[in-house]
């Protein structure tokens, strides 16, 4: 699949945006979401982060379907795609820079977050977009 | 052995959340599962219908297996959530398959 690409505006917005929400699929295909903070790095996907041991990377491993919803200020982006899991050599170099700050996040959180990367307690998972939209 | 603390909301507590939630008119997060499998999202107002929650809007969502967050939080540390699994119908969805937290009842440090 080749992922559809964020224009401009959305680039500008997902830069700034640390507030979502993401869906997936349970086994018995109803669905289930989790308030996640939303991490991106231009690269054309939107990243998250979560336990490697918890039933969110489960879920997602067994079905990559997501839906994420971000909001920023007055405006939200909603997103499909497929969860990827990140290598952890390839996850560890981006780390520091993407975990971020703003207020939201205390910048003592964003160092927890970080050292938990690093230590392979959490995991990395990116988005390959399929479709991408302004919801407001 | 360490024990998790217990983040969930008392049925008193998520209660008082939701009608909070409803009486400011704020928005929620929700998906509805589309054709393809993929959880297509949006925001909408909800209401409380009993122990339903009614979504607002136009949209077609009856039939569809569906997921919605009531979320408030000024910063990650005291983020509540109240997270509802379900099918709607008639543009409700049970409050019977659901889930809370609230990080703001994590112990110091």
């Amino acid at each position: 699949m080749i992922p559809v690409a964020f224009d401009e505006q959305q680039r500008a917005f997902l830069a700034r945006a640390m507030r979502s929400f993401l869906f997936a699929n349970r086994r018995d295909e109803t669905l289930t979401g989790w308030p996640m903070t939303l991490l991106w790095r231009d690269d054309g996907h939107v990243y998250f982060n979560t336990y490697r041991s918890s039933v969110k990377a489960q879920v997602l491993l067994r079905d990559p379907r997501v839906g994420v919803l971000a909001l920023h200020g007055d405006r939200a982006l909603a997103i499909t795609g497929d969860a990827q899991l990140v290598d952890q050599v390839d996850a560890a170099p981006m780390f520091p820079t993407m975990v971020r700050t703003d207020g939201f996040v205390s910048a003592e959180q964003a160092a927890r977050t970080v050292q938990r990367l690093l230590e392979g307690k959490r995991c990395l998972f990116r988005v390959v977009t399929r479709s991408v939209r302004w919801e407001r | 052995m360490s024990t998790r603390p217990d983040l969930r909301l008392t049925a008193a507590e998520r209660d008082a959340f939701l009608r909070a939630v409803v009486a400011d008119g704020d928005e929620v997060a929700y998906a509805v599962r589309d054709a393809d499998g993929y959880p297509s999202v949006g925001l909408c107002e909800v209401a409380l219908e009993g122990d339903m929650l009614r979504l607002s809007g136009d949209r077609p969502v009856d039939g569809a297996a569906a997921c919605v967050i009531v979320e408030r939080g000024a910063t990650y540390d005291d983020i509540t959530a109240v997270i509802v699994r379900g099918v709607v119908r008639d543009r409700r969805i049970a409050l019977d398959d659901v889930v809370s937290f609230a990080f703001g009842k994590l112990p110091p440090g």
